[in-house]
């Protein structure tokens, strides 16, 4: 079978320990795949789990189960060397960018690095590159920019550096994570179009994290909705936002602004029990549908159409 | 429609070290019973001080302030303390940005209550003061059992119940909410939402609510006041779902398309160019002015126009929006 995926994550299993209480499952037994040039978007509530899968698709983290393939390579595991190289192939953009940048370094600093450290390319060479990426992020004119330390940037300059810096290494897959949230309305626009128009020329492929499932709907192609260290439904951009299947879509999208409706569906409040002693589906405490099987199986991720798969039991009973 | 609270031309600067850095310019705004007001605009263009100074929090070392604000008969800014002190809450209450935080973590829900009551109604009896929590916690679909617990046993969107209930204890005509939502989760977040327009509903209160989310205010309330740099552009009553005839400020234009849609057909985002302006080194014109693509020459210098109707426009570029085409 052709595999035309970037990188493909099969039962992704992610631990934590917890001091005087038990391990936590941040990321529970999670199969995913991004294609090339492909974005695909992981939506769902703070602590569901999507830094945790994002940290070890770029290999921040190590899995504790499960694999990691990318283009073809298992990476699950590499370190030195290997694990560097592949740093410069996948690359992270995290949600705040002022803390991901060193306040005593320029922003020309910032982008030489992981064009010698990742590239090998010479300081001569490298500085010639930054001025490339700068350009390329609509920071112009880049002598200007390059001289900048980060407190003389806006918050949306800040995270065009960012991505900049993140496209030094050539990356095949960058994970934006949250990458527009701490940004004002007007500046968001502007980056989620830089990063479709990256897309467009470098060929490259999104993992989009975010809450905000209008922006996911924007930017990406296939979204996948994650709840309790789980992957819950996965569709198709437009097919997730107007023909939901699991429950916790339909809450998330009910709860949206800009959805049909503003009717919440009942549920119970709540945090999803990430120790591994849980059985059952993770949504089962609030799911307003919720059956005697929920709480003691847990429902896999089953087909409910072509490109759309959904765990919840509800499918396989016929109801909705 | 009844007002419920006139503000008149405030302007209010900071005093820091740099001399007076004017945030707030001649800001007139009226709330009417039994309304949401939304006020909307980024950060720094100075909706949470216009939220304290609506209350009076600053001390006259912190801010120079002018102008007025009226709720019922009263100017806050001239009657004395003893009144001041029974207005706020009683009159016009007010939900702070991130005030969920600011519970006190030493004493229970209940002592929050009990405490707030009895500040103003200082002859209830302990009965009296339970029973008033308990129906205060039901309004805002919390249990009653919650009173006996302390601030740190309960999760965020539960504290936050907390403290709007707190704010509706003295059955206040305005409620001021700063951002009462922005650190929850989009479920939790829609569903105190709902609750809020319920209770706003049911009490015909008057409620000014403030956020950096256009697109959430324009779900809620019936007219929306943008605010940008310090000044208002537009108070408006319709939000981001306008459709594409009707008018509205080149900045909340520039919003509407900025905000990807959910639902709707319309699939191309476009950003405003530039950044927000820099307060302390504005000048005399329209503080849109650098990133307008409808601007003037003259805008950059002459002041916008002043406007007080229920809703307007404030841009030179539109001269032809009138006061009273938007007369409500
Ligand atoms: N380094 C860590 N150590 C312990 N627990 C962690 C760590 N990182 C995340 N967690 C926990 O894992 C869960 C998932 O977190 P995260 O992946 O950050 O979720 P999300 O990005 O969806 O908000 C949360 O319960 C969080 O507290
Ligand atoms: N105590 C203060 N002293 C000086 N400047 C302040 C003070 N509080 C806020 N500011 C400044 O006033 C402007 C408006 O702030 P704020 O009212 O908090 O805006 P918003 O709530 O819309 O984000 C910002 O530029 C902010 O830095
Ligand atoms: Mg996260
Ligand atoms: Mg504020």
């Amino acid at each position: 079978m052709k595999d035309n995926a970037v990188i493909r994550a099969e039962n992704l299993t992610i631990r934590f320990a917890r001091r005087k209480m038990p391990d936590i499952l941040a990321v529970r037994s999670v199969s995913l795949s991004i294609g090339e040039k492909e974005t695909v978007a992981l939506v769902g509530e703070s602590g569901s789990g999507k830094t945790t899968m994002g940290r070890a698709l770029v290999r921040l983290l190590r899995p504790s189960r499960g694999t990691v393939w990318f283009k073809g390579q298992n990476v699950t595991t590499i370190h030195g060397k290997r694990l560097r190289h592949y740093h410069s192939q996948a690359q992270l953009i995290f949600q705040d960018p002022f803390a991901s940048l060193n306040p005593f370094h320029t922003v020309g600093y910032h982008l030489e690095r992981p064009l010698m450290n990742l590239r090998g390319l010479s300081e001569r060479v490298a500085r010639e590159t930054v001025s490339d990426l700068l350009m390329q992020v609509g920071l112009t004119p880049t002598l200007v920019y390059q001289r900048k330390y980060p407190h003389e940037l806006s918050g949306g300059q800040r995270q065009r550096v960012a991505i900049a810096r993140a496209l030094a290494g050539n990356p095949a897959l960058v994970v934006a994570d949250e990458p527009i949230s701490m940004l004002d309305v007007s500046l968001r626009a502007e980056v989620l179009r830089l990063l479709q128009s990256i897309q467009e020329q470098h060929g490259l492929s999104y993992l989009y994290i975010t809450h905000d499932l209008a922006s996911a709907r924007y930017l990406a192609h296939r979204i996948a909705v994650m709840y309790g260290a789980s992957i819950v439904e996965m569709a198709t951009a437009e097919t997730l936002v107007r023909s939901p299947a699991h429950p916790y879509t339909h809450l998330l999208l009910a709860a949206s602004v800009g959805s049909a409706t503003d009717a919440l569906p009942e549920t119970q409040s709540g945090a999803p029990d990430l120790t591994e002693s849980r059985v059952g589906c993770p949504f089962a405490p609030r799911c307003p549908l919720v059956m005697d099987r929920c709480r003691v199986e847990t429902p896999p991720l089953v087909e409910v159409e072509p490109d759309h798969v959904s765990a919840c039991f509800l499918h396989q009973e016929g109801t909705p | 429609m009844n007002v419920a609270m006139a503000v008149e031309h405030l302007d209010v600067a900071y005093r820091t070290p740099n001399g007076l850095v004017s945030v707030l310019r001649d800001i007139s705004l009226t709330l009417y019973h039994d309304e949401i007001l939304g006020v909307v605009g980024e950060s720094g263009s100075g909706k949470s001080t216009l939220a304290q100074t609506i209350m009076r929090l600053f001390k006259p070392d912190v801010a120079s302030i002018t102008g007025r604000v009226v709720v019922g008969e009263q100017d806050l800014y001239t009657v004395s303390p003893r009144t001041l002190r029974e207005v706020r809450w009683r009159d016009v209450a007010m939900v702070f940005q991130s005030s969920m935080n600011a519970l006190n973590p030493v004493i229970s829900i209940q002592a929050h209550f009990t405490d707030t009551l009895l500040a103003h109604l200082p002859h209830l009896t302990a009965k009296e003061i339970e029973e008033r929590t308990r129906n205060l916690l039901q309004q805002v679909r919390l249990s009653p059992a919650i009173a006996r617990n302390y601030p740190h046993e309960l999760s965020g969107g539960m504290r936050q119940r907390v403290v709007i209930a707190l704010a509706l204890a003295l059955d206040p005509e305005v409620l001021i909410m700063d951002e009462p939502t922005t650190a929850l989760d989009v479920v939790v977040q829609r569903s105190i939402l709902n609750e809020i327009a319920a209770i706003q509903r049911q009490r015909r209160l008057a409620v000014l609510l403030i956020s950096h989310d256009f697109s959430l205010v324009s779900s809620l309330a019936q007219r929306i006041a943008v605010m940008y740099a310090g000044q208002l552009m537009e108070i408006t009553e319709h939000g981001m779902n306008s459709d594409a005839s009707v008018a509205h400020h080149p900045y909340t234009e520039g919003l509407i398309a900025a905000i990807p849609q959910l639902l709707g057909n319309r699939v191309r985002i476009d950003g405003i160019p530039g950044d927000p302006p820099d307060l302390a080194e504005l000048g005399t014109g329209c503080p849109f002015y650098d990133r307008c693509p409808k601007r003037l020459a003259m805008c950059e210098t002459t002041p916008l126009p002043p406007r007080s109707t229920k809703t307007f426009i404030r841009c030179h570029a539109m001269p032809d929006i009138e006061e009273g085409n938007h007369e409500g």
